[in-house]
Formats: structure tokens, C-alpha cells, sequence
């Protein structure tokens, strides 16, 4: 069983290193402890080459942590890179092409206007769909009229995912956002895309996360804390948001999850924790539904109930989700599997879930164009 | 505004394809947007280069079922009928 014996954060937000600088803060507490044994390096990064002027990251990352011997690849799969890079790096493990891999999750986007980076991200849609003007907090905005319409949630409802995940951020000493912010202070923010608001968007950040990939026996002869991975399952859909048949659902993280439940021999309930893909407020509470923890048009009941809060009888995105903890892009996939095995393992700090003993994750790219999910467990 | 129609069983789309993803043919045609109405829009405050700063974006569905986007600086309520026309960025929209 392939299992993740170490996992270190270089804190997420706006820093002045360099992608480097900051990739090596968060690699070399494991670099240091696990060096002989590490014999592949996959690096989960997508936009090195728009905001950094640089290829080959992968390469010039291991150079840079003098394991020049080491093979390694970068993993792009947009917003879904990290999970994607996960998702490799235990197939490396489980086919017995690599012992130990380290994976490492980075981007540095902060330094361009808003409107540079918008449009940076905004290159995974179809070009034709482009030429119309949306970005992809205008897609959340349309996935909310139409969940608001055909649901009838409160609009309060929604928001409060921004609430929850910022106080959860606070208690997250690597989270982007340090401070808690009320009902009133998201309904009355700045509206980015009608009807979502700045608060319910993650921000653009920089950061980077490592973690050490490896067997249940390799991880048990380290003497290391470990979570075991005991389903994964990757799905894809139409890249063309117009050619989608609903805006209230995404197949991708509806076919993963069920693929890495299907794997684990698990079901959503008996989940006891969750990080999912929250670039905007109400993609939690869609995929909270996708993914089988509520059913669909109900998952914003619980953000009213409190149910998915960090003392809730089955806390979301302890870690403060993308929403507060802030969105490298190549890094954030990699980030919930280091907040599960975290929980899991009893790291997390002061956002500790007391007997968290399983833990899933969905990684998601684009707007859904594609999903990893995973089901974590420990003894 | 142009659709690309599947020069087999004419379905169409925005997206231009190699491959027409419901009857596999790899001959496709160009057709003009004709009976465009409006499905939803968002106004957008933060917006990507090259457009301007402050629009609406309209999901649109054209006559043959085709969907797609485009830009305005006009009030548009679902239902409404469009015209589209392009400018140098791509289609702009406005109630019939």
C-alpha cells in the first residue's frame, strides 16, 4: 500500500523569493532527512513558463537541491496539478519504478496586475469560448445563479464558506489569510463576478508544499508517521463549459470520487474529514454534493447547520480550503493531501480534528475539466 | 458571429473540433449565430486582458442548440433575444 510519510509547507501568500527559494523551504526538511533514499523528484507546477519565465522546473529544482541524479518530471494539469502529481507519484510507488518520491507543489503568481493573471488563467478555456470575455470566477458566478435558482439556498448559506474556511485559515499558520471575517464583511465586499464576492474568491498566492510518497514498509523502517492512499480515481469532462448539459454539478469530481471510493472500499460517510477544491465559495457546497457527502441541492444546509465546521460532526477544508489558505496553483493539490495526512497523523496544530482516522480529497482542474480524488486512511 | 456545424448531422457548436464529438464525421462547415437567446449573465468586475474593465458576460443558446458567450455593456435578462456581432476581441451582444 502506498502511504505519504512526510509532508512540509513554505507558507502560503504574497513572498518576495523566488520559486526556488520558496520550493526549497518547504522540500529540505525532508530533502534533509530522506536524501539517500528519494530516487524521483515529481514536481506539480503549472505556470512557471507565464509568470517566471522558466522551463524545465523540474530539472533546475533538483539542481537546486544538489540531487542532480535524481530523475524527476513536472506535472501541468492547471488548478488539478497537484492532485495529478499525487496521483503519479503513487504510481511510481504501487509499479515499483520508484522506492521514495518526493513531490513537490509550487507556483509563484503574485506581481502581475489582476488583469495579466486573469488572463493567464483564463488560457485553459477552449479559444473560442475566450473571445466572449469570461474568467474563471465568472463561471463560479454563473454556477451560483443557477444553483441559487434551481436550489433555493439562502445567500447567506453560500458565503458562509468564506466565513468557515477563514477562521479555519487563521488556526493554519502556512494559510495565505491569517484573520477570520464575519457574515457582514463578505456580504458587503467587493462584488468580483455577480453575484460572488472578493471574500468568497481564493486569492492569487504564492507557495509551496513537499511530501514524501512511499511504501507502508519503506514509510514503517523510516520510523515515520504515516497515512496510508487506499483509493484513487482521476475522471475527466468536456473542457467546454458551454457544452455542458448542467452548471450545478461536475462529472469530473462526481466519477473521481466514486472511482477512489470504489478503490478504497470506502463510502462518503464514513469519511471523517474532507479537503475539497473551493476556488470560489460555492464550489464547496456543488462538490461537497458530487462527491456523495449530501445530497444534490442540500449541501448548503450544513454550512447553515454548522456541520461541516472544525468542531461539526464532519469538518471541510480544516486547512482553510483554497479560500483562505490561497491558490498556487501547482501547489494546492498537493496541499490537501498534506492537510489530510497532517489531520491524520495528529500534526495539524491548533486545527486539529480530535480521532480523524480517514480523510478524502478531490484536486480539480480548470472549472472541472478534470478531477483526482483520493481516500486516505490510518490505523 | 460564426458556429462550426458538422458538415454530417449538422449538430454545432462554439468549440471548434477536429473531431464532431456526436456522429464522429471530420468534415465541418462555418454557419452564422441566427436566434441567439440569452440563458444567464454575469456582470464582471474583475476581467482578463484584452477587454475592458467592466462588462457583462451572456451565456447565450443559438437557434440549432449551439451555446456560447458574449460581451456586453447592456442589461440582459434570461430570455432575452440577441444580436451578435464581433468586435476586434470577439462577440459583443445586445437585446434584439
Amino acid at each position: 500500500m502506498v502511504s505519504i510519510a512526510a509532508a512540509n509547507f513554505a507558507r502560503f501568500g504574497k513572498r518576495e523569493e523566488d520559486i526556488f527559494a520558496i520550493s526549497s523551504e518547504s522540500a529540505l526538511p525532508i530533502v534533509d532527512k530522506y536524501r539517500d533514499a528519494i530516487d524521483f523528484v515529481v514536481v506539480s507546477n503549472s505556470y512557471s513558463g507565464e509568470f517566471n519565465d522558466i522551463s524545465g522546473l523540474n530539472n533546475l529544482l533538483t539542481t537546486h537541491l544538489a540531487m542532480d541524479s535524481v530523475p524527476s518530471m513536472r506535472v501541468d494539469n492547471t488548478s488539478g496539478s497537484g492532485g495529478s502529481a499525487v496521483l503519479v507519484a503513487k504510481s511510481l510507488v504501487a509499479s515499483g519504478e520508484a522506492e521514495n518520491v518526493l513531490v513537490i507543489g509550487a507556483e509563484k503568481m503574485t506581481g502581475y496586475p489582476t488583469k495579466r493573471s486573469t488572463r493567464i488563467i483564463a488560457s485553459l478555456l477552449p479559444p473560442e469560448e475566450r473571445l466572449g470575455g469570461p474568467s474563471l470566477p465568472s463561471l463560479a458566478a454563473f454556477m451560483t445563479r443557477s444553483y441559487i435558482r434551481e436550489f433555493s439556498p439562502s445567500r447567506e448559506s453560500i458565503a458562509k464558506v468564506a466565513v468557515k474556511n477563514h477562521h479555519n485559515g487563521a488556526l493554519n499558520p502556512y494559510a495565505h489569510f491569517q484573520s477570520e471575517v464575519s457574515l457582514e464583511k463578505v456580504m458587503t465586499s467587493k462584488v468580483i463576478a455577480d453575484p460572488l464576492r472578493i471574500f468568497e474568491y481564493c486569492p492569487v498566492s504564492d507557495g509551496a508544499v513537499s511530501l514524501l510518497v512511499t511504501s507502508e514498509e519503506n514509510s514503517r523502517s523510516f520510523g515515520s508517521k504515516s497515512a496510508r492512499i487506499t483509493g484513487a480515481g482521476a475522471s475527466s469532462g468536456t473542457s467546454s463549459i458551454t457544452a455542458r448539459e448542467s452548471l450545478v454539478s461536475i462529472d469530473s469530481v462526481r466519477e473521481s470520487a466514486r472511482k477512489a471510493f470504489r478503490a478504497s472500499g470506502k463510502s462518503p460517510g464514513d469519511m471523517d474529514i474532507a479537503e475539497l477544491h473551493d476556488m470560489a465559495s460555492i464550489l464547496e457546497i456543488v462538490e461537497s454534493e458530487d462527491v456523495g457527502f449530501f445530497k444534490k441541492g442540500e449541501g448548503w444546509k450544513a454550512l447553515e447547520t454548522g456541520e461541516t465546521s472544525i468542531d461539526g460532526r464532519f469538518p471541510i477544508n480544516t486547512s482553510g480550503g483554497l479560500n483562505s489558505k490561497g491558490h498556487p496553483i501547482g501547489a494546492s493539490g498537493v496541499a490537501q493531501t498534506a492537510e489530510i495526512y497532517l489531520q491524520l497523523t495528529g500534526q495539524a496544530g491548533k486545527r486539529q480534528v480530535k480521532n480523524a482516522a480517514t480523510g478524502f480529497s478531490v484536486s480539480m482542474a480548470g472549472f472541472g475539466n478534470n478531477s483526482t480524488s483520493f481516500v486516505y486512511e490510518v490505523d | 458571429m460564426e458556429l462550426n456545424r458538422c458538415a454530417k448531422c449538422s449538430e454545432e457548436f462554439v468549440f471548434k473540433r477536429a473531431v464532431c464529438p456526436k456522429c464522429g464525421s471530420q468534415e465541418f462547415t462555418k454557419a452564422l449565430v441566427t436566434g441567439a437567446v440569452a440563458l444567464d449573465s454575469v456582470h464582471l468586475i474583475a476581467t482578463p486582458e484584452p477587454f475592458p474593465d467592466d462588462y457583462s458576460v451572456v451565456l447565450f443558446e443559438a437557434q440549432g442548440g449551439a451555446r456560447g458567450f458574449c460581451r456586453t455593456t447592456f442589461e440582459v435578462k434570461r430570455g432575452d433575444r440577441l444580436k451578435i456581432k464581433d468586435d476586434e476581441n470577439g462577440p459583443v451582444c445586445e437585446p434584439e
